[in-house]
């Protein structure tokens, strides 16, 4: 297990039609901050990734992955980019 | 809750020489079961608990994931399929290319086979560790 603490759990591995991982809003840390174009830390094991929320359907969010580590693209984290 | 009734299972079966599936991540069995647990809330109708993973011809593809879909893990596992098969796993060829659900209709059942199937665990050589929070671009 990863020690980074994710804003939304969530396989990185997963994909649907559209092509990118997905998970449950309510899976969220603070489903407050799930907003479209908001970039957050997402993960499950010992995987982690910035990624910025694509879409919201209903109870399922979307997101575009960055390469790379966390520690990378941080700064990117909280802000909100629609 | 609304739910969708199945995934989006791919009309060509799964090709003959598509004889590896490789994830991203060790073999946890908690991880396992709460990622097959949210794929099953989301598809409830196809009455099965299912695991993401790609498929790959042989070791330059499996090399070629760790490089793009497999980047944000430092090991990945890999499995030959007809062992996953003779496992009890369906291998089901879902979404894009190279996309597969490893499928089971028991959770328990499905995290054990898992867990159980002969694999190999590869190193990641583009995965890039996080080395805290003061990097800067």
């Amino acid at each position: 297990m990863s020690d980074t603490p994710v804003d939304l759990v969530l396989d990185l591995n997963s994909e649907d039609d559209t092509g990118l991982p997905w998970g449950f809003v309510d899976e969220a840390s603070d489903p407050s901050r799930i907003r479209e174009g908001a970039w957050i830390v997402v993960g499950s094991g010992t995987a982690r990734a910035v990624a910025q929320v694509a879409d919201i359907e209903g109870e399922i969010v979307h997101v575009r992955p960055l390469p790379g580590p966390v520690s990378r693209h941080r700064h990117l984290v909280g802000h909100n980019v629609a | 809750m609304p739910t969708e009734p199945t995934p989006r299972v791919r009309r060509a079966p799964i090709p003959d020489e598509a004889v590896l599936v490789v994830r991203g991540d060790e073999l946890d069995p908690a991880v396992l079961s709460a990622d097959a647990e949210r794929f099953h809330r989301r598809f409830r109708s196809w009455g099965r608990y299912g695991v993401s993973a790609f498929l790959a011809n042989d070791d330059a593809e499996v090399d070629a994931l760790c490089e793009t879909r497999l980047r944000q893990w430092a090991i990945a596992v890999v499995f030959e399929r007809s062992a996953l098969e003779a496992n009890g796993i369906d291998v089901v060829p879902t979404f894009r290319t190279p996309h597969v659900t490893l499928a089971h209709a028991e959770l328990e059942e499905l995290v054990e086979r898992l867990t159980s199937c002969e694999h190999r665990v590869v190193v990641n050589p583009y995965h890039e560790a996080d080395i805290g929070p003061l990097e800067t671009p």
